[in-house]
């Protein structure tokens, strides 16, 4: 452990810009912090991703108060917690599965990348959201290995995956359009790129820096939702290890999200620059965590499926050209 | 047939557990042929009724949810007492009617829930789900004294509803006005759910008369403004009848949207109903049975009884020796599946779940073995 422990070190050492030396208890409290921030994530994003049924009670007079209304909402949050143990019954359904293993760690352990607050800065790479991004686009195999797994060619498989790499295109397209516009690949820079004010006021987010960023930003959410659908479409009964890498993508995906395009940790009041306790930080990433998925529950139960026509005309007669083309303006624009 | 490429679809029925699948094969996106197995396993829905102690009773009561037995003990009581030329009270037609209607607004309820099922639609399953939960729980407060298939008895009922039903009734008919006036919305706006039903799965007025379509089904092909329900027929002649007016149209007749609204209609329509029949009970004389007169005719016959989801067909034989009846019910739902091929043919892949779906597959589930 310990041997692990000075590996890390001398890596993140190696690969510190700022030069300065991480601390042991420094690295520790962020790991636990990352863990415990992990646990609430999955949480929440447990109660979009699986296939919970929607709680009704059982009783003739349903006047839907506030208060049976908020009941029902965090009935419905714990109701998918326990859909562990009634998958373990299953003797198919929690059989061991490597690759969904291998691709829930690897997910999990990307987000040692992703700065908590301005003291627990992460691994500080240049290249950590090229490499986030490798592996988001990655995770489209282990979904191939998951529907070939049925017998013979269905038109399901080509449609699925069809589906699922457009989603996964739009959604790397998007979020590299915020790199792109700050010239940069390192998560740890784009979030102190966002710490400047615009125009003295405003918060420098992703989202709020230019229109394209902001078009860029919805778009990702609405694909984002998409692909909970899709997540949603496949089985009745999920498999243990097939939930646990869709709660890694997922909450990789929003991490990801609220890093590039809002700000993560930063408060909209002060300036990046001013001292902020770790509390407070932390706070402000799970309030837009919180609203995030809010947000994402509130359409997702809007909105139906679109059929496989729908969807693949408007991602590539609409969505991805816009996308294009705002790239090209944001180089256009960022080339002063 | 040797083919490489398939695509399957799970129809869930309304309880939410019971599955059929169908295997569909497309030739360049547009389905050639269909296959399922749903034949191999149906069964008649079979009851006897006794004329002695005079109380119907399921062979197999465990097969069925005893909600879900409310329209077939109904049916096989209504054919005999009009083979028979049997008398029934005008309380005991009340009551009959009150729970039909109920029995409408729990089918409709339930087609929502599949529908939503099959475009995963969280929010309407929920609203369609509440419905249809409390139409149960409202039924339930009937069946916990006295389950169906011994309410309903030749020549009337056996018991009169129970204390403060109708004002509990009066009290929940606001909540199903409140889920129907949203399912109106989304189907009335330009909303993602209205345009995937609109122009899918079309069934022309021809078509739906040559493959034996009834109920709703029918009704949604027809190009009509206003027709009649076919359980209002039932009704006692003190209730005033209204036609169901079909005043609001988006994309073709016989599509999949067509099916959808006229089911919305009709809730509406059974809730007025429910409205006009609870308050004429509060008016009538409570008698609830007649005692029935058999008289010499065939003791073997075929019966059609108009249900809220198309006809159901009936078989009834008297046994000689003693006063029983059994029966053998098919919904007419097999008639659509037995066409089903002609229905979807060179439809597109996407498009005919929501076809099925809209079609309604719901009653098939007591036919299915359990």
């Amino acid at each position: 452990m310990k041997g692990i422990l000075t590996y890390y070190l001398q890596i993140h050492e190696i690969t510190s810009s700022s030069g300065c030396v991480i601390h042991l208890n420094v690295l520790l409290s962020q790991i636990v912090t990352t863990f415990g921030l992990l646990i609430f994530l999955s949480l929440l994003i447990s109660a979009i991703t699986l296939r919970s049924d929607i709680y009704i009670p059982h009783s003739r007079q349903h006047k839907l108060s506030l208060f049976k209304k908020s009941k029902s909402f965090w009935r419905h949050y714990l109701q998918s917690i326990p859909s562990f143990h009634s998958t373990a019954n299953n003797s198919e359904s929690s059989s061991f599965n490597i690759p969904f293993l291998i691709a829930t760690l690897i997910n999990f352990s990307l987000l040692i990348f992703f700065p908590m607050n301005r003291q627990f800065t992460g691994i500080k790479t240049d290249y950590s959201y090229l490499v986030v991004a490798l592996f988001i686009l990655l995770n489209f195999i282990i979904f191939l290995m998951d529907s070939s797994s049925q017998k013979g060619i269905t038109v399901e498989f080509y449609r699925d995956n069809r589906e699922f790499f457009s989603t996964i295109l739009i959604i790397i397209t998007a979020a590299s359009s915020v790199s792109l516009s700050l010239h940069t690949m390192s998560v740890h820079k784009i979030i102190q790129y966002q710490q400047e004010r615009l125009f003295y006021f405003l918060p420098a987010w992703g989202s709020l820096r230019s229109l394209p960023l902001f078009l860029n930003s919805i778009v990702f959410l609405a694909y984002l939702i998409l692909i909970i659908q899709q997540f949603n479409a496949t089985d009745r009964h999920p498999h243990l290890f097939k939930s646990l890498w869709k709660f890694s993508y997922l909450v990789l995906l929003i991490m990801i999200y609220m890093y590039l395009f809002w700000g993560a940790y930063l408060s909209p009041f002060s300036s990046g620059f001013e001292p902020v306790s770790t509390i407070v930080s932390i706070f402000w990433l799970i309030l837009k965590v919180i609203v995030i998925l809010l947000l994402i529950r509130y359409i997702y139960r809007r909105i139906p499926r679109l059929v496989e026509e729908q969807f693949l005309k408007i991602t590539y007669t609409f969505v991805f050209p816009f996308q294009i083309l705002s790239t090209f303006l944001l180089i256009l624009q960022t080339l002063n | 047939m040797n083919h490489i490429i398939s695509d399957k679809f799970i129809f869930t029925f309304r309880d939410r557990k019971t599955q059929v699948s169908f295997k569909m094969y497309p030739v360049d996106n547009r389905i050639q042929t269909i296959e399922h197995d749903i034949f191999e396993n149906i069964q008649d829905i079979r009851i006897i009724t006794e004329c002695q102690p005079e109380q119907p009773t399921l062979p197999y009561p465990n097969q069925f949810n005893s909600f879900e037995t409310l329209e077939i003990c109904l049916a096989q009581v209504s054919a005999i007492e009009s083979h028979y030329g049997c008398q029934v009270p005008e309380y005991a037609r009340l009551v009959r009617s009150l729970l039909l209607n109920l029995y409408l607004l729990l089918n409709h309820f339930n087609f929502f829930t599949s529908l939503a099922e099959t475009i995963q639609l969280p929010k309407l399953l929920e609203k369609s789900l509440i419905g249809s939960q409390m139409v149960q729980s409202l039924l339930s407060d009937i069946s916990r004294h006295k389950t169906f298939d011994k309410l309903f008895v030749i020549g009337g009922i056996t018991a009169d509803l129970p204390t403060g039903f109708i004002e509990n009734l009066q009290l929940t008919i606001i909540n199903f006005e409140k889920i129907r006036k949203y399912i109106e919305r989304r189907l009335s706006h330009r909303s993602l759910f209205s345009d995937l039903l609109e122009n899918i799965g079309i069934v022309n007025t021809e078509k739906a008369a040559t493959i034996g379509f009834s109920g709703p089904n029918y009704h949604a092909s027809s190009p009509q403004s206003e027709y009649t329900p076919d359980i209002d027929k039932y009704l006692p002649i003190s209730i005033q009848r209204s036609p169901v007016k079909v005043d609001f149209s988006k994309g073709t007749i016989g599509d999949a949207w067509h099916r959808t609204w006229l089911r919305q209609l009709e809730i509406g329509h059974a809730i007025d109903s429910i409205i006009n029949i609870s308050a004429a009970l509060l008016k009538t004389d409570i008698k609830l049975v007649v005692q029935p007169h058999f008289s010499d005719r065939d003791s073997e016959f075929s019966a059609s009884y108009s249900g809220v989801e198309g006809i159901i067909d009936s078989k009834i034989v008297k046994s000689s020796h003693h006063y029983d009846f059994s029966g053998k019910h098919r919904h007419s739902i097999l008639n659509v599946l037995r066409h089903l091929e002609s229905i979807l043919k060179d439809a597109r892949l996407s498009s005919a779940k929501i076809t099925l779906a809209s079609l309604n597959l719901n009653p098939l589930i007591n036919h299915l073995p359990r």
